[in-house]
């Protein structure tokens, strides 16, 4: 009887404290947080440049807020950091984006890094024989799944009629590189620097710049936590004012930029200098325009991109329901943005 | 005898007690609060995916060929590791010499994470089932081994100097004594290996998979489909428990006189 009882004592508070951690709110309000967790990929775009040239501490080691900055091989890694909450800024490809905000995470997308043009390609053997995406047909293909390499590639074997015809193998960046270097596979959508490597023996048969002007436009954007940005709007608007002051330092000065982020990266300046030229990058002006991010009052054409993106993965069964076009309109939010101008 | 009864059934009752525990804990938590499906999905939701699983697959296969793909890797990873294992341990535990050689190798490689060599493993052996079996393997062959070497150590001596001692040779001693005094021992092994391989399936699965349940898991994570994911888990959790009872019945039909001194 004893036994019975305690067993059920310790049932009930299992039960009630299980319950107890899971209402407790844990947020705590203060001025300023004590420090900003950012997600980034390997990738030299503005934000490689502001955190290798130190500009983010330019906004925040004077205000006491440490940056620590964790690099993601892809999106797929950083939603989960988001979903556990343990970042406040990301950067992935728009795919991913779609996937946060249609299973519900409290983030944004507040920046476009860039519009990927030949950063992302799928690249063929130099000595395989495949001249044309149909050549393609009995295959085996590399791609990360869930990323804008996988969403493109997927749009070119249907716009070519032969997406049953191919196997898609799902790897990371450097698993494809290997198994490319050991002839595992005929073709890989990926990016750069991986992209690189295999463009040393092979060719690239269809570039980004090339989806998108077949109207699948990708991008790379940064998502950042409601949580975060709505408690320190002015910090988020500093974020962005970071990653404007590395976007000049590219345009006023390319090569420089170049060599600024080729070390960081492991690659030459000329090949870093090609990757940064192989995408769009916007002027915050640019970015709120309508033919992008919009502005508050209305939504840019991205939004709509996303919005397509979206039924079409849903489409393919990647994700389970797409998001609706204003719920789109709404996770797209230019307010810092448009902080950062009004300044 | 009746006390020894009682006790088990009560064991049995408390562990079907506590599962129910986390299951209404589970069901309370995810219906009564406000978690989001994400995070924890509700008990609901888990079964309605796993029927929908059964019913249409995951990405185009079905969870029999998921099932399947995942045990025939599986499968021929650990027949593999006992087919060499117990040779290489039983000769291990009776030549120092052989151990010498064997020993340090295992115990090298042994508590190195698959996933830090598995790179290698694909750089070496490509992403086809070679590359994934041999991961699966390596993670059954040590404890299958290690089991080995300990089993004919703890061998009575006594057996073998009095077989000795009536003419035995050395092959009799080693096929009459040895080899049924460690069956018990390697049979548990065998257990650990498998346990240990199926942990390192997700692993095996995540590089240039298209099938599997530790692939299904992996994709779904991808996607933050913490439903399938769950589904994943919990058939994981249930085959391997499966797996284990039926090898511990085994164990209990053919080792018969396993703890009879």
């Amino acid at each position: 009887m004893k036994r019975r009882k305690l067993f059920g004592w310790m049932l009930t508070f299992l039960a009630s404290s299980t319950l107890a951690a899971c209402g407790g709110s844990g947020d705590t309000t203060s001025d300023l947080p004590e420090e900003i967790n950012i997600g980034y990929l390997r990738v030299p775009n503005d934000e490689k440049i502001a955190k290798t040239e130190a500009l983010f501490d330019e906004y925040f080691a004077g205000k006491g807020i440490e940056t620590n900055f964790l690099v993601f091989d892809s999106g797929v890694e950083a939603n989960q950091a988001f979903a556990s909450g343990s970042i406040d800024f990301a950067s992935m490809g728009n795919t991913n984006g779609i996937i946060a905000l249609s299973r519900g995470l409290d983030v944004e997308l507040i920046w476009l890094h860039e519009i990927l043009g030949e950063i992302e390609a799928l690249a063929v053997r130099k000595d395989s024989g495949i001249e044309k995406v149909e050549d393609l047909a009995g295959k085996s293909i590399a791609t990360t799944f869930a990323s804008t390499s996988h969403y493109s590639l997927l749009q070119v074997l249907n716009e070519a009629g032969i997406a049953d015809q191919v196997q898609l193998l799902d790897m990371q960046t450097v698993d494809i590189v290997a198994a490319w270097e050991r002839g595992d596979i005929d073709a890989a959508y990926t990016w750069q620097p991986s992209l690189g490597s295999l463009l040393e023996n092979g060719d690239m048969l269809v570039s980004s710049e090339q989806v998108a002007s077949m109207g699948h436009q990708t991008a790379n954007v940064l998502l950042a936590r409601k949580g975060f940005t709505e408690q320190y709007p002015e910090l988020t608007a500093d974020f962005i004012a970071a990653l404007i002051a590395g976007g000049n330092l590219y345009r006023e000065n390319p090569e420089q930029a170049a060599a600024i982020v080729a070390a960081p990266l492991g690659i030459t300046v000329e090949n870093a200098l090609g990757q940064m030229q192989g995408s769009i990058w916007l002027t915050p002006e640019e970015e709120i325009s309508e033919v992008y991010m919009g502005t508050s009052e209305s939504a840019g054409a991205f939004s709509k991109v996303m919005k397509e993106t979206a039924d079409f993965l849903l489409e393919q069964g990647s994700i389970t329901e797409s998001p609706s076009q204003e719920e789109f309109d709404a996770f797209i939010n230019p307010k810092y943005i448009e902080m950062y101008l009004e300044r | 005898m009746n006390a020894k009864k009682t006790k088990s059934r009560f064991e049995i009752t408390l562990t079907f007690v506590t599962w129910f525990a986390i299951f209404l804990l589970w069901f309370l938590v995810t219906n009564l609060r406000e978690v989001s499906s994400l995070i924890l999905p509700s008990p609901q939701e888990v079964w309605k995916t796993f029927i929908a699983i059964v019913q249409n697959g995951y990405n185009n296969i079905s969870l029999w060929q998921h099932l399947s793909d995942s045990f025939v890797r599986l499968f021929w990873a650990v027949i593999a590791a006992f087919v060499t294992a117990v040779p290489l341990g039983l000769l291990s535990g009776y030549f120092g010499k052989f151990r010498a050689i064997i020993d340090s190798i295992v115990q090298f490689y042994r508590p190195i994470p698959p996933l830090a060599y598995y790179a290698l493993l694909i750089l070496w052996m490509g992403i086809d089932d070679a590359s994934k079996v041999t991961l699966l393997y390596l993670a059954a062959f040590a404890p299958i081994y290690i089991a080995c070497v300990a089993a004919v150590n703890s061998v009575n001596q006594d057996y073998i100097l009095s077989s000795r001692s009536l003419g035995a040779s050395q092959k009799d001693v080693f096929l009459k004594i040895v080899l049924p005094a460690c069956m018990p021992d390697i049979f548990t092994g065998l257990r650990t290996a498998m346990g240990f391989a199926y942990t390192t399936l997700v692993a095996a699965e995540m590089t240039a998979a298209t099938s599997g349940i530790g692939w299904m898991v992996i994709d779904a994570s991808r996607y933050l489909k913490s439903d399938v994911m769950f589904v994943g888990i919990i058939i994981m959790g249930i085959t391997g428990i499966l797996m284990d009872s039926g090898l511990l019945y085994l164990e209990n039909k053919f080792i018969f006189w396993k703890g009879k001194d």
